[in-house]
């Protein structure tokens, strides 16, 4: 259950280094984050800056050098991997830049991939739903090579809300597409989060996509802040 | 809130069986999309090879040994001067072994016409049993096989015989107080291994027919034999509990033991059906593991995303251990199928080439190619896909790919299985460490060469630049040479490592086509077509000249006289001889009567082991002896021990000078014991000589028998032939077997450099958006991979030769020859076709627009 008062994601004092040849970089400087149920946040900043780093370690992709990150109140910097997992399947879904369908899946078939994993009996049924959701549901049986940008940014959409999970993180969810097609794309993304009430984290370059957030939140080397609105 | 549990609720069925369901599902798409099809091809291919070599040279190794066993008209035999206790027969009887007998002994057979000493073999109604016996009306015309001996009253007799008694079929002649009807003329019996006294024609009749013959009296000298056939478990039982009891007057011969120059053929025969099993199974296997190395590269986004959808490294685990095993299975059961109708296959077209009616192949040889497939499925492909557990779902975001498992780890559980493999396939540790020690040295020395020949292109380039610049004697090179070169260097370790690839690809290839072409061909020419084929024996000294003048006459070809008395060891140092046989357990009947020569020169297929050969007019008191190493070994004899030996009722003591290696198989006389002087004083000895006779000569025997009465004669013509035959029928086998596995190692190449082209690819696109023209990116990969292919070419020669050494020097028994040729040829054919593939696989970016290129690398 999630309680609506209290916070989705929230990290302490999270930082990061990796090691490079002369020593190590350090990409994440202390930071302090919350965000509640249903808000739609934006992280912003140059390229380099350490955005979708940060983006991972919300998501329990990764884990910090220093600092907690909890998701819905679970210390996820304590588990291990396969813990990780677990919460990532309760609570997490993913829009990449680009895009990440599988190749040898055709549109439904990346669609119903995460209801598979999770064991759902009508996955077919509930994908097509969501490929009408996007409407895409005439080219249902083509294959990532065979669609458009923007068609396979809205399969990777509807494979992302099929999850069902209550926080939707999105790496630049319009990198790739053309100005028209990445509008299109992320009325498509505000809509559906709408409807879902889901939390939305997106990591973006675009001011555009960026002033539709709730919150915005700037990366500059390393330092996160609040920009206000 | 509380942890997540194993089972959210929304988790309809069990985990394990939500992952098996998501393994095969996952699988199945793969598979439809083509993305398993290198490693199904692989694998089927692998399988279906190993399986149709194993089950080939199976089947024709049961053939050879059921051959051999013709060779004894059974499995095992019991001769001796006296006749079998009834003991033994009983025990047979229990056991139950097929059993036969015959008894040979000499005997004048009579006709109107003229009398011939000749050997009379008188053989019960199963005799033979095994192999047949070839007759005809007439001698010297085409045979028919038949089964069995003749009826009583019927006598065959040898070709030679019915021109030395003037008779024809369906005459008579008389042996002692018996007639017999001429039945037929005996041209060929599967035991025929005449020994040294059995020179004389032979002459076969029933074994009831004896006692009317009264030929054989108390005093008479007769060899009775019996002869065994039944499954080897129960040869084995029953030859245990005999060899202890055999004593002086009996001799247990089995197959190994009944011809020892035919054994050696075989022996090289399954040394070369093994290693052309042994390099389809490592060929499979490097096959397996390109393919197995592209597919898992290819999994890395998938567990990534995977693991952004929640599931754990232990589901990954599970999900490639199902898809592992599915693989597996299926491949196991088409690949093995496929493999039994590529042998038929193989055998259809051989019809005619191969021994008639092969015998069954053991039903180990039907999952050898399985075992083969399946263990390399787990030691190439499990690694690297077990790995990617370890893939940070993290490595999505930043589109990176990680190499979970570590390249060593890798190299080094696919090698052990390679070797396993090669062992299990081969059972011989031998062959295994040659192979082992040869791959490795080949690794580490071609990746070392390599790196130093690309340092060598670095600092050739590097010339072109900096001699412009001082202005004396540039070197310019034309810029698409110079860009293929750039290429090389540019990509070092891949290089090296893309150049170590083809290398071992191409040793192994040139193992095959030189051991197919230069060993088959030293194989064949160690019986060249005049090798010596009659033995002329009980020479009189003063028959020598008139003996060698009458040969000379016919233009008949002999090896040197040598002189021959008969005697046994009774003694080593001062053991007697069986302390001596039961402290070294030799295998060997070392009681029996043993033919003894003297010479000054050592026969030229002879060599000496250890110790040293008497020169040639060294004057010695002292008497020395040569031993043949394996009689010695048996005996635990060694240089400076003295034998005591028993000739002619009379002891002699010889120091041992030497030990010999004799290479039984030249057919010239060869001896287990050679003097350096007489062993007895005023002993002359019989002399004896071997010659080859063509078979429309033959009549010439009967002149030399008449001329000679004294001597006497053996023909091992038939004994030739049969190896000639087992020669030329294997090596046409195994030619085939190795056109087969050249076909599967060239695919595994071409496979191999088109799983390096996406790099090229890339950069060959960008470089035509920047305006080079296509003939440029053309030329210059022309150049990088004919560059490859010569450094491979090379370095594959010179581990070629290095592998044919070993081979030729310690499996085969061969001398070894190299071949010059080898280092143009080798480097010139791996240039052209690593070049061709190249350059046809690289028609793509030079005929569609850079920018589809760039999209799909």
């Amino acid at each position: 259950m999630i309680d609506g008062h209290m916070t989705m994601i929230k990290t302490q004092n999270v930082q990061h280094e990796v090691p490079t040849h002369g020593g190590s970089l350090r990409i994440l400087k202390g930071i302090d984050l919350e965000i509640k149920p249903g808000e739609t946040v934006a992280i912003i900043g140059a390229s380099g800056s350490g955005k979708s780093t940060l983006l991972g370690m919300l998501a329990g992709l990764d884990v910090p050098s220093q600092g907690q990150v909890f998701l819905n109140n679970c210390d996820i910097t304590a588990l291990d991997e396969e813990g990780r997992s677990r919460i990532r399947s309760q609570y997490v879904a993913f829009v990449f830049q680009s895009f990440q369908l599988l190749g040898s899946l055709n549109a439904i078939e990346n669609v119903m991939l995460p209801l598979e994993v999770k064991g759902e009996s009508s996955a077919a049924t509930k994908a097509m739903q969501y490929l009408e959701r996007v409407g895409l549901q005439e080219r249902a049986h083509h294959y990532p090579k065979q669609l458009s940008g923007g068609e396979q940014q809205r399969v990777a959409l509807a494979r992302a809300f099929a999850c069902e999970a209550p926080i939707i993180f999105a790496d630049e969810p319009t990198g790739n597409l053309d100005t028209e097609t990445g509008s299109k794309i992320s009325d498509l993304l505000f809509s559906m989060n709408a409807e879902s009430n889901t939390t939305l984290v997106l990591v973006t370059h675009s001011p555009e996509l960026a002033k539709r957030c709730q919150r915005q939140l700037e990366m500059r080397s390393g330092e996160l802040s609040e920009v206000s609105v | 809130m509380s942890m997540p549990s194993d089972t959210p609720s929304e988790v309809k069925a069990p985990r394990l069986r939500l992952n098996i369901r998501l393994a095969l599902r996952l699988l199945f798409r793969d598979g439809r999309s083509g993305k398993l099809n290198i490693l199904w091809v692989s694998l089927l291919l692998a399988i279906a090879t190993v399986t149709s070599i194993s089950l080939f040279t199976n089947r024709i190794q049961h053939s050879l040994y059921d051959e051999a066993s013709h060779l004894l008209a059974a499995d095992i035999s019991i001769s001796g001067t006296l006749p079998i206790p009834e003991e033994w027969r009983q025990r047979a009887q229990e056991q139950p072994l097929e059993s036969a007998n015959f008894i040979a002994f000499r005997a004048m057979v009579f006709s109107e016409e003229g009398m011939q000493l000749s050997q009379v073999k008188a053989v019960s109604d199963t005799y033979p049993l095994k192999g047949e016996l070839s007759i005809s009306d007439q001698p010297y015309i085409a045979s028919q096989k038949v089964k069995h001996g003749p009826p009583p009253g019927v006598a065959w007799v040898a070709p030679r015989l019915f021109d030395a008694l003037t008779v024809s079929t369906g005459g008579n002649i008389t042996i002692g107080e018996a007639e017999f009807s001429i039945g037929a003329s005996l041209n060929k019996e599967p035991d025929n291994r005449s020994g040294l006294f059995g020179g004389s024609p032979r002459v076969m009749i029933h074994l009831d027919d004896v006692p009317r013959t009264q030929a054989v009296q108390v005093g008479s000298r007769i060899d009775y034999h019996w002869l065994l056939a039944a499954d080897n478990s129960e040869i084995a039982t029953f030859s245990e509990w005999l060899e202890p009891q055999l004593g002086e007057h009996h001799r247990l011969t089995n197959i190994d033991s009944a011809n020892r120059s035919f054994q050696n053929t075989m022996a090289r025969a399954r040394g070369f059906l093994l290693l052309a099993g042994c390099l389809s199974v490592i060929l499979s296997a490097v096959a397996i593991a390109l393919a197995a190395r592209r597919y898992s590269k290819g999994q890395q986004t998938q567990v990534a995303l995977l693991k952004t959808l929640g599931k754990t490294p232990r589901d990954i685990t599970l999900i490639y251990i199902v898809q592992l095993l599915t693989i597996g299975l299926i491949t196991l059961v088409i690949g093995s199928a496929l493999g039994w109708l590529l042998h038929e296959l193989l055998l259809r077209l051989l019809t005619g080439f191969m021994p008639q009616g092969l015998s069954k192949a053991s039903l180990s040889a039907y999952w050898v190619g399985g075992v083969t497939g399946f263990v390399s499925l787990w030691a190439f492909a499990a690694p690297p896909l077990l790995a990617l557990r370890k893939t940070s779902p993290g490595s999505i975001l930043r589109e990176q790919s990680s190499s979970a498992l570590h390249a060593g780890w890798s190299f080094f559980i696919g090698f052990m299985a390679t070797i396993s493999l090669v062992y299990f396939y081969s059972q011989d540790i031998k062959l295994t460490l040659i192979l082992t020690f040869g791959a490795l040295a080949c690794v580490l020395g071609v990746g070392l060469i390599s790196s130093l020949l690309i340092i060598v292109i670095n600092a050739i380039l590097k010339r072109t630049q900096t001699i412009k610049n001082d202005g004396s004697l540039s070197l310019q090179l034309p810029p698409q040479i110079k860009l293929g070169l750039t290429n090389l260097q540019r990509h070092h370790k891949f290089n090296v490592l893309q150049i170590m690839n083809f290398s071992i690809l191409f040793l192994l290839l040139l193992v095959i086509l030189t051991a197919s072409t230069r060993l088959l061909d030293q194989w064949r020419d160690q019986l060249p077509p005049e090798t010596a084929n009659h033995f002329a024996f009980n020479i009189y000294p003063d028959d020598i000249e008139a003996v060698s003048a009458m040969l000379s006459d016919a233009d008949v070809k002999f090896s040197p006289f040598y002189p021959m008395t008969r005697g046994r060891v009774s003694k080593v140092n001062e053991d007697t001889l069986s302390d001596r046989v039961k402290q070294h357990k030799g295998r060997a009947n070392y009681r029996r009567e043993l033919n003894l020569t003297w010479s000054n020169q050592l026969g030229s297929d002879n060599k000496i082991k250890s110790g040293q050969w008497w020169q040639e007019g060294e004057k010695t008191e002292k008497l020395m002896v040569s031993a043949e190493h394996e009689y010695a070994e048996g005996l635990g004899i060694s240089v400076g021990d003295t034998l005591t030996f028993s000739i002619a009722g009379q002891t002699v003591s010889a120091e041992v000078a030497s030990l010999r290696k004799v290479q039984w198989d030249s057919m010239n006389p060869n001896f287990y014991m050679v003097f350096n002087q007489a062993p007895l004083d005023g002993a002359t000895g019989n002399w004896l000589t071997s010659f080859y006779l063509a078979p429309e000569n033959k009549n010439f025997l009967n002149q030399l028998a008449r001329t000679f009465p004294t001597v006497s004669l053996i023909e091992i013509d038939q004994t030739i032939k049969q190896i000639q035959e087992v020669i030329s029928k294997i090596s046409r086998a195994i030619e085939f077997i190795m056109v087969l596995i050249l076909g599967s190692g060239l695919l595994v190449l071409i496979s191999s450099i088109q799983s390096t082209l996406d790099l090229r690819f890339q950069e060959s696109a960008i470089l035509r958006t920047l305006g080079a023209s296509r003939s440029l990116v053309r030329d210059s990969l022309l150049v990088e991979f004919c560059t490859m292919g010569l450094l491979a070419g090379l370095l594959a020669s010179v581990g070629a030769e290095l592998s044919m050494y070993f081979l030729q020097t310690n499996i085969f028994n061969l001398q070894y020859v190299i071949n010059g040729w080898a280092f143009v040829y080798g480097p010139l054919s791996a240039s052209l076709l690593i070049g061709f593939t190249g350059w046809m696989s690289t028609r793509k970016v030079i005929h569609t627009p850079p920018l589809h290129v760039l999209r799909e690398v």
